[in-house]
């Protein structure tokens, strides 16, 4: 089982890194809308230590922003439409069992992650010289999160590829579900600026909870231990995710 | 028991196909026939699982109710792989899946030609050479096809039937295919007919073929409007003549048995016609027959 999980998951990289526009949507795009965010409302900073800050408050949320999308978009999205292009209805017949593949297929979706927001927080602190507090350990334990993270994200993205069947529908709803809680979750805007019920409502979603302590190790020097409430959260809101989804993930698209 | 199904039902989109009660034994060779839309994908796609029956049971080799996949082989419309994989990786998926495969359909469907293309950018003949090595490399002992000639070139057409009829030629093999070519119903030894989602006929090749058009073919041409009908009209009076002769222009296309045989053997003799055939049914003439008809 493991054995075919990983060669889905080398064929799932492999195929992804091909894909033009997954590649300008996950690496491109939140590299030109760091630049432009920061370029916007980094200036208006009085001090060099406040642009500072808020370049590192830009480059977390960014980093967090990425892995919301590629899991949502880059994954749910890639696999409702496959599915309903019947790209995946051979593999009903194929002796693989669908954990195999669902494990190969996500895990290739994690590892991208996990490597473009790594590269990307690194390469960005070093052009911005921003607040983050970037060493070995603070990495790795960003890493760490971050597969946590990732992993709790696709899940949550599986779910939705066992609810619906058309590729429109998946966009238009994931469209719809994400963009406010992107906007809530103290990535370009931080949360502290709206009002006290929208703020109680925003930081329960796994998005906040992600970056918040994404921040606390990268701007903090906090380690996992220190996150553990957060990490066990988004482990916990993962492992339901995928166990419902295990149960109800088609190869073949409902026949309406 | 290869496989049995009993009141069997699959729902598609706006249609649905039902077989009552179908026995197939290991060994058999089932070809299905019938016209675009009478259901043959969806009834080959429900046997396998890839759609979901609403009623009925289904039994493989007795008591599996599930399809044994490692000993399968199938090739289906409308399916394939991601659009970025490579030929290469399917062929690398397809061996770790099946621990299994044949250098022989790596060289035969030209594999190794197409490897560093993406599947999407294959030709649709390319594609139904990847799909059928997927479908046959490891050497199944049942397998699934719906149209697997769909695509090829002539070249591809003779390796693929090749492959298929040493297949046919091992009796411990069974297959279910669609089928629209003569070739490959030459193949089979069962015919299961579908038409607008029920089953119109299902039995031993030979007589599926005498029930629907006895034993003969009997082609009459160069014949006057009036030869033509009156022969027409002769014909029909024998009982084992089952299916109305085909006219055309100066043409009278009849099928039946021994009798009508042998009163042809007479007309062609007395009224001396001079372009005529006489053949035993062969499958070219069934799947004529059924085109003709409309199904």
């Amino acid at each position: 089982m493991l054995k075919n999980a990983l060669l889905i998951n080398w064929i799932e990289m492999k195929s992804y890194l091909r894909d033009k526009m997954a590649l300008f949507w996950t690496f491109i795009y939140p590299v030109l809308l760091l630049v432009i965010l920061d370029y916007m409302f980094g200036g208006s900073a009085d001090t060099e230590e406040a642009r500072s800050e808020y370049s590192g408050f830009l480059i977390s949320g960014m980093a967090s922003m990425t892995i919301v999308t590629t899991a949502l978009f880059g994954f749910a999205v890639v696999l409702v439409s496959l599915r309903y292009e019947g790209k995946l209805k051979l593999y009903e017949v194929l002796p693989i069992q669908k954990v195999s593949y669902l494990i190969g297929f996500g895990l290739s979706r994690i590892l991208i992650m996990v490597i473009f927001t790594v590269l990307f927080v690194i390469i960005a602190d070093f052009a911005y010289g921003s607040s983050l507090q970037l060493s070995v350990k603070s990495v790795l334990n960003y890493m760490a999160l971050t597969v946590i993270g990732s992993f709790s994200f696709i899940s949550v993205g599986f779910v939705l590829v066992s609810l619906i069947s058309r590729p429109s529908t998946a966009s238009a709803l994931i469209n719809i579900v994400s963009v406010p809680i992107l906007f809530l979750s103290d990535l370009f805007i931080p949360i502290s600026i709206l009002p006290e019920y929208i703020q109680a409502f925003a930081i329960q979603s796994p998005v906040y909870i992600y970056t918040d302590a994404s921040r606390m190790i990268l701007n903090n020097g906090a380690s996992i231990i220190d996150v553990w409430k957060e990490i066990s959260l988004l482990f916990f809101v993962g492992v339901i995710s995928l166990f419902i989804a295990m149960k109800t993930f088609r190869w073949s698209p409902a026949v309406s | 028991m290869f496989l049995s199904l009993n009141k069997f039902e699959v729902i598609y989109p706006d249609f649905k196909v039902f077989v009552e009660s179908l026995d197939l034994d290991v060994g058999s060779m089932t070809a299905v026939v019938g016209s675009n839309g009478s259901g043959k994908t969806a009834l080959i796609e429900g046997i396998l699982g890839v759609l979901q029956s609403t009623n009925g049971t289904k039994h493989w080799k007795g008591c599996l109710s599930t399809l044994d996949k490692e000993n399968s082989g199938v090739q289906l419309q409308r399916s394939g792989f991601g659009d970025q994989m490579l030929v290469e990786d399917i062929r690398l998926l397809h061996k770790a899946l099946y621990k299994k495969q044949e250098s022989v359909f790596i060289q035969d469907f030209e594999i190794d030609e197409l490897a560093r293309k993406q599947y999407r950018n294959l030709s649709r003949g390319q594609k139904q050479r990847v799909d059928l090595f997927v479908a046959m490399a490891h050497m199944p002992s049942q397998i699934f096809l719906d149209e697997p000639k769909t695509g090829l070139d002539s070249t591809f057409s003779r390796i693929f039937m090749k492959h298929f009829e040493l297949f046919a030629s091992n009796n411990e093999n069974s297959a279910i295919f669609a089928c629209h070519s003569p070739e490959e119903l030459q193949i089979a030894d069962q015919i299961l007919w579908l038409d607008q989602g029920e089953v119109k006929d299902f039995g031993q090749k030979e007589t599926v073929f005498k029930r629907h058009l006895g034993e003969y073919k009997i082609d009459l041409k160069g014949l006057t409007d009036q030869q033509r009908d009156d022969y027409y009209t002769a014909v029909q009076s024998f009982d084992s003549c089952p299916q109305e002769p085909l006219k055309s222009d100066g043409e009278l296309v009849i099928y039946g048995g021994l009798i009508v045989k042998e009163w042809a053997q007479q007309v062609i003799k007395s009224d001396g016609i001079p372009d005529y055939s006489i053949s035993a049914i062969k499958a070219v003439d069934f799947l004529q027959y059924l085109t003709k008809k409309g199904c």
